[in-house]
């Protein structure tokens, strides 16, 4: 797991905000490129948690780690991406996002055999394809525990819901998800 | 715990929740665990495979000159676009405004043009005059006895 407590990276340690920045630069980039599926968002948000990162460093105390306080921001901004009806006529003019088939046909390199590999592609892309149909919210904590690794208390402060709500939120995920793959099967 | 895991028990599982009743019964049910397991399964190779492709869009390489003071340099599009709209009514406001620093300048070359001729035609009449202007009165009394002399000495021949 990435996360680093706030123990290991004092407050002090945010002085040096390039090693800040290339520690946490690509859990940010992923969250917000696996939220979203576009890569120049992705990159854009990424710049943009780091700069406000920076730009309110003074008031990080340390209560939450490090990495927590940059998804929080991470989050915060990929829900504000997605809700800013003003964006939708750029991004409808720019590049098109990455296609869904593109990311779902990438699997991490395990030496599996020929039809191991792909019952594993069609396992990973109805996980991809539920995702994509999953309200906001269900998402994000989707993603912030299944492909970022964190813990239900984690998502609670970087998503700043209860725990609670982060509990029905995934349940409500993973229910989607099973659907998707009683569907495949 | 005799009956299937439901729903939520594998959903709760699979979010990190286990029951030692749900653990005891996964151990007993094949059916149940081959459940979970698939589950488990799906969601790790998910997770392999969204790391997998963030990496191939870049994910590791921060950009070389990324600084708190010179992020977000053009990056967010509307900020692209005001920017463009900034270059574009320079690009159109510097002629009109060159063209009307001209204009003044013409004009008051034009104005600086008339109040030389204005003065060098007032000094071509002062230096045209016998006499300074304000002493013409005084030279017409002194030439008129004159002129009056000649006449009489004219009559006295």
């Amino acid at each position: 797991m990435e996360q680093v407590s706030s123990l290991e990276v004092p407050a002090r340690e945010l002085d040096d905000f390039d090693a800040v920045v290339r520690q946490y630069w690509p859990r940010v980039f992923r969250f917000a490129l696996v939220s979203l599926r576009d890569r120049d968002a992705a990159e854009t948000i990424a710049q943009d948690c780091f700069l406000r990162a920076h730009r309110a460093r003074a008031m990080f105390r340390g209560e939450a780690a490090l990495g927590t306080w940059l998804m929080r921001i991470a989050v915060n901004l990929v829900r504000d991406h997605t809700r800013n009806r003003r964006l939708r006529f750029w991004e409808r003019a720019r590049q098109a996002p990455v296609d869904l088939a593109d990311a779902a046909g990438i699997l991490a390199d395990g030496g599996a055999s020929a039809e191991a590999v792909v019952l594993q592609r069609e396992r990973v892309q109805a996980v991809w394809a539920a995702t994509a149909t999953l309200p906001e919210r269900q998402r994000t904590v989707f993603l912030l525990r299944f492909v970022e690794d964190m813990d239900l208390l984690e998502i609670a402060a970087a998503t700043g819901m209860a725990e609670g709500t982060v509990k029905a939120h995934l349940f409500r995920a993973l229910q989607a998800v099973r659907e998707r793959f009683g569907e495949r099967q | 715990m005799n009956r299937h895991l439901s729903n939520e028990e594998i959903s709760a599982w699979a979010g990190g929740e286990v029951s030692p009743a749900c653990e005891e019964h996964a151990r007993e049910c094949a059916e149940c665990r081959g459940e979970l397991e698939r589950l488990l399964s799906a969601l790790g190779e998910f997770r392999g495979a969204a790391r997998a492709w963030s990496r191939s869009q870049g994910a590791e390489a921060v950009p070389h000159d990324w600084r708190p003071s010179r992020a977000r340099r053009f990056r967010s599009p509307v900020i692209r676009w005001a920017a463009a709209a900034a270059v574009l009514a320079l690009a159109t406001a510097a002629p009109l405004y060159r063209n009307s620093l001209e204009r003044r300048r013409a004009a008051q070359a034009a104005a600086t043009a008339r109040a030389d001729t204005l003065l060098l035609q007032q000094v071509d009449f002062e230096i045209s005059q016998a006499v300074p202007v304000p002493m013409e009165p005084l030279v017409s009394l002194i030439s008129q006895p004159d002129s009056s002399n000649t006449s009489q000495q004219g009559t006295a021949k």
